[in-house]
């Protein structure tokens, strides 16, 4: 390891995290979090998939007016599927367990997570998690939609065992979360190198710690409620079921003030994987470090205040819905915040049109018109209009899929070189984003037109509407399963690349887009233990001191550069970081 | 979390430089947890009482009554975070007798305490058997002494499985005064769970 030294750019690492050990027991009982991320990536993805047979289902449905090919009852149960599926499987785990298991040590300089162990814990408890959500599909008959409302949850003629299983599936992986979300917050206070601090963090960092703050203080708000609608259903308790007593507007309470702070759960990390991207790909300094950095923080604490806004027309008092109206615009200030530097940051910078940066301006244009429309659902007046329609549809497709899982997918590209080692074919990643973008805005463009002409969310025909309302619906139903169609394309021609990537893919330089956060001085793939050498933490947003190295194809850091730009008592050499390697 | 203390110990994989790092990340951990458990058992108590106020008019308190062997329960529980407190305080101080018996008998504690609350539950339940009809939907009224003390004996039960661990460790000799991060983290959720339950116990005690 001594030759490393006099290597300033970053060796090749025979040795690395994929091929350190071997067999099957070796993934599975890892304590490494590369490997743990990754294993999260494959799982994640899967459900993706899973999920997204289920939404095509519902599209082909809804393509034409009339009873179609599936019953009113199966079409109730692909719908909540798809939506349990997609929240709790894979948006909610897909940055921050995923992506962020993989890179945040790695960004930080550190060997690991503050508890490996927890770690891998927090990662059979997904699996474990997902096995209830199978289940629950064999037994059928989930068709609550994914918010479990009651009386439908606890009403035994229309749900009947499917409920059960889907709501421990869901409570089992609220601990995964909470757990990840425990471990992370205490890497990023405890493991963070000398030099790195708060305000010399990359900013994904910030977003995985403001929502691993939601994730420890709402998720578990959601396991409780869950646990008491199990035993509402199983023996009747008398909290959510009118008829014992209980209350259902509680549980409308009780779920948002869990779910509206995790739709920042789900927002948050793709938000710090779009600050990563527009920097590196544009090669230019961030703009507004402090203001994205404060915003995250600021979204994650005003989540908690707004939860209301989903129980306007639910019969809650007309104070409390005008306080939540007036509280939920002030969410909306931070992410606007977001969005003006990012933009600020592409002023002018050298842009690479590359697919990172594809997905990562696709992001921006969806997030503006998902936020946007937020707004419109949180006045009051118009929201009653909108309520349950597929306005709401629309809306939160375009900052879930649109905004969050494009954030994921644009990361998975950004960090892919990393991660396995291998490049994957630009051009195809290039098509790939833009029939994804393309298929996105057919499919969920004409539901908001849909949603303000009247046409209820959840509803499995329309062809007992008034004449010209069917007309009207069905053109706008039609695009939008047209829409998903190619969106499906889109993703499927991703995966190919993708994993014909790992078998004839380029090998990857260590620093394939000139990304200066620490993540990109160790090898690709990384070594078992990432860094031989702590390596320097050096202003992670200034570019200048990169320099394309022709034989590697990818950066490296001219060292003279660097010393010029150093921080006053930046480290320059950690003599003594040997110490850290305990194994 | 505890089921970690599972997994083969002696495969280690630690990013911290020492120890005492090492320590001090733990205790914090512990007490992010006992934060998302506070909200957990918080927003359970916020359930209970909205419904309790919403019956207010037909409350049939009169119907139902505590089992009296929660108030010998709760002397249990109360008891065993004295002698819980005893063996951190003797892991810091290097006696290690004292250790392993202060944890001992805060598991016997714990044990008893949970065989108590079994005991009342069937006391309930009897009781339970003869109003159950004239109850109407007052439902709460009989289940919340249930959901209160199933939900917080869940966490007992999660409490007692690492502290047998603990237990063992201590007997096998394995903390000191520089090292006694297990009993520390054990204590604290101990401690937890003694508050939760006094402030569960006095919610039904005057809820009722
Ligand atoms: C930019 C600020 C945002 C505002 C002002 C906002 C506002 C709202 C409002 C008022 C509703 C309730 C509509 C109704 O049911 O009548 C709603 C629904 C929803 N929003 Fe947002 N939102 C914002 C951002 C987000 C983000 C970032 C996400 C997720 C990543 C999200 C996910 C959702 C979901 C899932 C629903 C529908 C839940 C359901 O009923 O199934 N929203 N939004
Ligand atoms: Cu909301």
């Amino acid at each position: 390891m001594s030759a490393i030294d006099t290597q300033p750019q970053t060796p090749v690492v025979v040795d690395n995290y994929l091929n350190h050990t071997k067999g099957v027991l070796s993934w599975a009982l890892t304590l490494d979090h590369k490997r743990i991320g990754v294993m999260y990536t494959i799982s994640v993805l899967l459900s993706f998939f899973l999920g997204g047979m289920f939404a095509l289902l519902v599209r082909t449905e809804l393509i034409a007016p009339g009873e179609g090919f599936l019953t009113q009852d199966q079409y109730n149960q692909a719908f909540s599927l798809h939506g349990a599926i997609m929240v709790f499987l894979v948006i909610i785990p897909s940055v921050p367990a995923a992506l962020g298991n993989f890179i945040m040590p790695i960004m930080l300089g550190a060997k690991d997570v503050a508890f490996p162990r927890l770690n891998l814990f927090s990662y059979y408890l997904w699996v474990f998690g997902a096995i209830f959500f199978v289940v629950a599909m064999f037994t059928g008959s989930l068709d609550t939609g994914w918010t479990f409302y009651t009386p439908y949850s606890i009403d035994t003629d229309s749900a009947m065992s499917g409920v059960i299983p889907a709501l421990t599936g869901a409570f089992i992986l609220g601990f995964s979360s909470i757990f990840t979300g425990m471990n992370f917050i205490v890497t990023i206070h405890r493991l963070r190198p000398p030099g790195m601090t708060w305000f010399r963090m990359p900013l994904f960092l910030w977003a995985i710690y403001a929502t691993a703050l939601i994730q420890v203080l709402a998720t578990p708000v959601l396991g409780i409620t869950l646990l008491l609608l199990i035993m509402e259903r199983a023996f009747g308790i008398g909290i959510f079921n009118p008829a014992l007593g209980g209350d259902p507007v509680l549980y409308q309470h009780f779920f948002w003030f869990y779910s509206h702070p995790a739709v920042y759960i789900m927002i948050l990390p793709g938000m710090g994987i779009i600050s990563e991207l527009i920097a590196v790909h544009s090669h230019k300094h961030i703009c507004g470090y402090k203001f994205i950095a404060f915003s995250s923080v600021a979204i994650a604490i005003f989540g908690f205040l707004v939860w209301g806004h989903h129980m306007f027309v639910s019969g809650q008092s007309p104070l409390l819905n005008a306080i939540f109206s007036a509280i939920t615009f002030s969410v909306s200030i931070p992410s606007a915040v977001k969005m003006f530097n990012w933009l600020a940051t592409l002023y002018k910078g050298s842009i690479s049109l590359n697919t990172p940066m594809l997905y990562a301006l696709s992001f921006m244009f969806i997030f503006a018109i998902g936020g946007l429309t937020g707004l419109h659902l949180g006045t009051l007046a118009t929201d009653v209009h909108l309520h349950d329609t597929y306005f709401v549809v629309a809306h939160f497709h375009y900052v879930m899929m649109g905004s969050a899982l494009i954030a994921m997918i644009g990361g998975l590209h950004h960090w892919w070189p990393k991660i396995t080692g291998k490049m994957y074919n630009e051009n195809l990643g290039r098509l790939g984003c833009i029939l994804v973008f393309v298929g996105f805005n057919t499919t969920f463009l004409p539901q908001f037109v849909l949603g303000s002409q009247g046409m209820p969310r959840r509803y499995h025909d329309y062809s007992n509407f008034l004449p010209e309302q069917v007309e009207l619906y069905a053109t706008y139903h039609m695009w939008s399963s047209i829409g998903s169609y190619i969106m499906a394309v889109g993703f499927f021609l991703t995966a190919g690349y993708l994993i014909h990537s790992l078998f004839a893919g380029r090998r990857a330089p260590a620093n394939p887009w000139g990304g200066r956060s620490l993540e990109w001085q160790c090898a690709s793939p990384p070594p078992y233990d990432n860094f031989a050498v702590t390596p320097s933490v050096g202003d992670c947003y200034d570019f200048s001191v990169l320099e394309w190295d022709e034989k590697e194809q990818g950066y490296r850091i001219n060292e003279e550069a660097r010393r010029k730009q150093a921080y006053p008592g930046e480290v320059a050499d950690r003599s003594g970081a040997e110490k850290l390697d305990g194994d | 979390m505890f089921a970690l203390a599972a997994l083969p110990a002696g495969r280690q994989r630690n990013a911290f430089v020492n120890e005492s790092e090492q320590f001090i990340a733990g205790r914090f951990a512990m007490w992010l947890l006992l934060l998302s458990l506070g909200m957990l058992f918080g927003a359970s108590l916020i359930a209970f009482l909205v419904i309790r106020l919403q019956l207010a008019d037909h409350w049939p308190g009169e119907l139902i009554s505590l089992p009296r062997g929660l108030w010998f329960s709760a002397i249990i529980m109360l008891f065993s975070s004295a002698t819980i407190h005893a063996a951190l305080h003797a892991a810091r101080c290097n006696r290690k007798r004292m250790l392993v018996a202060g944890l001992a008998v805060t598991f016997v504690l714990g044990c008893l305490f949970l065989a108590m609350q079994v005991q009342c539950w069937l006391v309930a339940l009897a009781e339970l058997r003869n109003v159950w009809l004239e109850l109407g939907n007052n439902r709460l009224a009989a289940t919340g002494f249930y959901i209160f003390s199933g939900v917080h004996g869940l966490h007992v039960v999660g409490g007692l499985i690492p502290m047998a661990v603990v237990t063992l460790r201590a007997a096998r000799n394995q903390y000191n005064a520089q090292h006694y991060g297990g009993v520390q983290y054990i204590t604290m959720y101990w401690h937890f769970l003694d508050g939760v339950w006094i402030v569960l116990f006095a919610t039904l005690l005057i809820g009722m």
